[in-house]
């Protein structure tokens, strides 16, 4: 798996062009420890890229070898067909805005913006256009003079987006840049630098561990855990069809059922036999159903290969209601979310009820991975 | 602490009052024997007469008059001048590799560093006089007197700047680094700018040390005489009205330069903010 | 752990030939003046102390004479252990006296005086030293200020003992010397306990000296220690307070120092030096577990 510069990776450095960002059997050690375990990845040229996970795997680390505040132990990392893992952060055509924005407090807004282009030896009236531009782009043309202490939290993040993209870079790389923010706030500014990202362009390499805010703002996800890249897709790609338990259930909310393969049919813990799309290996796995997924009705009206259980619970939560059922298939309550018309249908607490779903919306999932 | 309810109580403004008096007392002695000295350099009566009948400036048009002062004066500025530079450049560089190298034994390294503050002023002036006299076998000088306060004032910079630089949020660098700044353009423009206010704090902190410094100087500086060994001298002869002028106008100065040292980064960064906005201003006046 | 990538420009540094000479090559400067100049000339002083004077020349001749020396006269003798016996006393009055003072500035000053106040107290501590000494020469003594206007005023009619030139007078002015730096080292730790705890004990049915007692100063013994270790340890090398305020009964080690190196008694000095120097490193020693740099000098 880890590549190294072999003379067949260097073969296909010419047909790799097309990629904005590639890392090739990327591996990052501190001490003894292992941050990033054979990492491959490619980024596309203009895409929004989400890096997705809880805190502790990876994701940044991957953020600061692409801004190269930090060397691989192994691997390449090439930006355009053209290897950056050796240079200098202020040689990679890389910007960063920062977790804390690290705006610098002894400089105007403006002087902030056009640190970088001064830093270029950009031409005085050039650079002041420029930083006009960069502040128009982030709305804060009447900001300039200001001192980044006299700024809100919201203003203090676009001007730190507004400095990284003033130098037009060929990626821009965001740490959690709305993690200290409120949540309206961070709706908002997600809308704001999804339409930034649109008008510029510019390759957005983005970190969170918000799982909302990926889906909202992403065109492709890479769901890290433990140094490994998980599961790499669409946001619908990840959400409908995980690959592993882990994936499935850090992105939504998620019902699990340990189940014995048998072909094109599941054998749930009950004994209920559940069709699935398509065969399979027999041998045990996971069964994943999203709680929308899952159907409530009276056990008599059932179709066949639904689960017989108990309704403990149901909470009203505004736009659906979630209804906790106990069944004999699974240790935990499984969750049901009833949308819509569905609503009208919520079964009172102890009715005796079953609990069913489409082949199409169960996701069987290897049983051994994605265990942490 | 507002609602810190056993002060309100009955007993709690009691004991309330006591320790208010107290505190005044504390201040009553702190600064008694200071303002006793400046009256009495205004006292007429040679032999400081209590109380004070009549008032005089004549002591302050002796001293300043005194060529021996002068050339003191003369010596200790030069002296605290040299010192201030030494102790900011070897401090400030110290600090650096103290906060941001992976230091093995920085607690250790650390306690050595300021060790000299430890240490009573009476031990570093004589073994540094032993060193001088016996192996090296250089003359006594003011320069060597330099050397001998340097040791002692420097740990006070590396103190200041290595907090400073302690608290300095390294972001700010990355980012710098990010935007395309090398090294020395993050030091120029990011790192200094930002500890500036600890440098000259620690600049101006050694300049009054300096000029205050007795013991260490009194062995190292041989046939020369700054301020504080001119008075000195003069104590062993008896109190002299002029001294205690000579004294009160040493005295405005150190608080002088205290009072700058803890002012100026605030005005540094207030003029510089200022600077700023009317740059700003004007350039928005221009383009609008 | 995703966050410890802290430093700067690692493959920068990468590239440099030998990285981790160059990250300390700032420290040159430093080691050269406290290496070459402070501590070298305390290696000698060392050498110095079981060295011997002949004809006014150092002999490179080890011998034990000069400690046998000093231990030998009763008067040196007296003299250190009246040095050690006022440290100890100066270093107690001090502390018991700023203990209070920090507890009112920290607890009953309202919070907006508190930095003017305790800056107004500190103050002092960084102005001339020997100016301070000197400010207490006209006030003590027979006919010092004190004495002159106690028998003004007619409360005696006779010099109090008190303000004489003698060992008292030299403990008054080391208390009125080291004041500020005891009391800015005990705010600083008291300034940050929670008042409630107190409340809480006093509560559980605690007085308030025994809440203090139990609740407050075992917190912040840090700081007493921090507070005890920096004032005694220049108090053990005075030479100007006694010199100035003492007269002749209130000599100390440090006087003893003075006067070997003037008398060209450099060895015999130097094994005094050595004595100063290793009770302050069994002070330290004593107290390492507890003890604060960052707490005395804010660094």
């Amino acid at each position: 798996m880890a590549v190294t510069a072999t003379p067949a990776s260097q073969a296909s450095e010419a047909e790799s062009g097309r990629a904005g960002i590639e890392l090739r059997g990327v591996t990052k050690r501190y001490g003894g420890n292992v941050a990033l375990r054979e990492v491959d990845l490619e980024i596309r040229d203009g895409e929004f890229f989400c890096l997705l996970g809880p805190s502790g795997c990876g994701k940044t680390t991957t953020l600061n070898l692409i801004g190269g505040f930090v060397g691989p132990t192994e691997g390449t990392i090439w930006l355009r067909g053209r290897r950056i893992d050796n240079l200098p952060p202020h040689k990679r055509p890389v910007n960063t805005v920062f977790q804390s924005y690290a705006l610098f407090p002894h400089m105007s807004v403006r002087d902030n913006v056009g640190f970088g282009l001064r830093m270029d030896g950009v031409k005085r009236a050039e650079a002041s256009q420029r930083v006009n531009e960069a502040l128009a782009l982030v709305g804060l043309e009447d900001y300039g003079d200001r001192t980044p202490a006299q700024l809100s939290g919201g203003q203090q993040q676009r001007v730190a987006v507004a400095r990284a993209l003033v130098k037009r870079p060929a990626v821009l790389l965001l740490d959690e840049p709305l993690g200290a923010l409120d949540l309206k706030l961070r709706q908002r500014l997600q809308v704001e630098l999804t339409q930034i990202h649109r008008e510029v362009g510019t390759t957005f390499v983005y970190v969170t561990h918000d799982q909302e805010e990926a889906m909202s703002m992403a065109d492709r996800i890479a769901v890290m855990n433990l140094g490994v890249i998980e599961q790499l897709g669409t946001p619908f790609e990840i959400y409908r069809r995980p690959t592993s338990r882990f994936v499935a259930d850090f992105i939504g909310d998620a019902n699990f059922f340990d189940v014995n393969v048998d072909g094109s049919v599941a054998v749930l813990s009950d004994g209920t036999r559940v069709p699935l799309e398509g065969a399979r290996t027999s041998g045990p796995a996971t069964l994943m159903v999203r709680p929308e997924s899952l159907r409530i009705g009276d056990a008599d009206s059932a179709p066949a290969g639904a689960v017989p259980g108990r309704a403990v619970k149901s909470s009203f939560l505004g736009t659906r209601v979630r209804v906790a059922v106990h069944t004999e298939a699974s240790v935990v309550p499984l969750m049901v979310a009833m949308h819509g018309e569905a609503q009208s249908s919520v079964p009172a607490e102890d009715a005796e009820i079953a609990v069913w779903w489409a082949p199409e919306d169960a996701i069987v999932l290897d049983s051994s991975r994605g265990e942490s | 602490m507002a609602a810190d309810v056993e002060i309100l109580s009955r007993r709690g403004r009691v004991t309330r009052l006591a320790l208010a008096v107290y505190g005044t007392l504390i201040y009553v002695f702190l600064f008694g024997p200071i303002v006793l000295l400046v009256l009495f350099s205004f006292n007429a009566n040679r032999y400081g007469t209590f109380p004070v009948t009549a008032w005089t400036l004549k002591w302050y048009r002796a001293a300043v008059s005194d060529y021996q002062i002068h050339d003191a004066v003369a010596t200790t500025l030069k002296v605290a001048g040299e010192v201030t530079a030494i102790s900011v450049v070897v401090g400030t560089t110290a600090a650096f590799p103290l906060v941001r190298s992976r230091l093995r034994w920085r607690d250790g390294v650390r306690v050595g560093l300021v060790l000299p503050i430890m240490i009573p002023g009476l031990l570093i002036g004589v073994s540094l006089l032993v060193l001088f006299t016996g192996p090296l076998h250089w003359q006594l000088s003011p320069q060597t007197a330099v050397i001998g306060q340097s040791v002692y004032t420097t740990p006070f910079v590396i103190l200041l700047v290595s907090a400073r630089l302690q608290g300095f949020d390294r972001a700010l660098e990355r980012a710098a680094a990010d935007l395309g700044a090398n090294a020395f353009n993050r030091l120029r423009f990011v790192v200094l700018p930002l500890i500036l206010p600890a440098i000259i704090a620690g600049a101006l902190l050694a300049f009054t040390l300096s000029l205050d410094e007795f013991i260490i100087t009194y062995f190292l500086i041989g046939t020369n005489i700054t301020l504080p060994i001119f008075i000195y001298t003069q104590i062993k002869f008896g109190i002299t009205p002029e001294v205690n002028a000579l004294a009160s106008m040493l005295l405005a100065a150190s608080l002088l330069v205290l009072a700058l040292a803890f002012a100026l980064p605030q005005v540094i960064r207030a003029s510089r903010r200022a600077v700023r906005f009317g740059t700003g201003r004007r350039a928005a006046r221009i383009t609008a | 752990m995703t966050d410890a990538a802290t430093t700067v420009p690692t493959a920068e540094r990468r590239r440099r030939v030998l990285p981790a000479v160059a990250s300390y090559l700032p420290f040159l400067p430093a080691i050269v003046l406290l290496g070459g100049f402070f501590l070298v000339p305390l290696g000698i002083i060392v050498c110095y102390s079981f060295w011997e004077v002949v004809d006014y020349n150092v002999v490179h001749r080890w011998t034990l004479d000069n400690y046998h020396y000093f231990f030998s006269v009763t008067a040196y003798v007296r003299t250190m252990w009246a040095t050690l016996w006022v440290s100890l006393v100066a270093t107690g009055i001090t502390l018991g006296l700023a203990f209070p003072f920090a507890y009112w500035l920290s607890r009953y000053v309202p919070r907006r005086l508190r930095a003017p106040l305790l800056v107004l107290a500190v103050v002092p501590f960084w102005t001339s030293y020997l100016l301070r000494v000197y400010s207490w020469l006209t006030i003590l003594g027979q006919k010092g200020l004190l004495n002159r206007f106690l028998q003004w005023t007619g409360m005696t009619h006779h010099p109090i003992g008190l303000f004489l030139y003698d060992r008292s007078a030299v403990i008054l002015v080391l208390i009125y010397l080291y004041f500020p730096f005891a009391a800015l080292t005990l705010y600083s730790s008291i300034e940050r306990f929670d008042w409630d705890q107190l409340r809480a004990a006093m509560d559980l049915g605690a007085t308030p000296f025994g809440a203090i007692r139990r609740i407050l100063v075992p917190q912040i013994r840090p700081g007493i220690v921090t507070a005890v270790i920096f004032v005694f340890i220049p108090i053990l090398g005075e030479y100007l307070t006694p010199q100035i305020v003492g007269g002749t009964g209130g000599v100390m080690i440090g006087n003893l120092v003075v006067n070997f190196f003037q008398a060209a008694e450099y060895t015999r000095g130097a094994a005094v030096s050595l004595l100063i120097a290793i009770f302050i490193l069994l002070m330290l020693v004593l107290f390492r577990r507890s003890l604060s740099t960052r707490e005395a000098y804010g660094g």
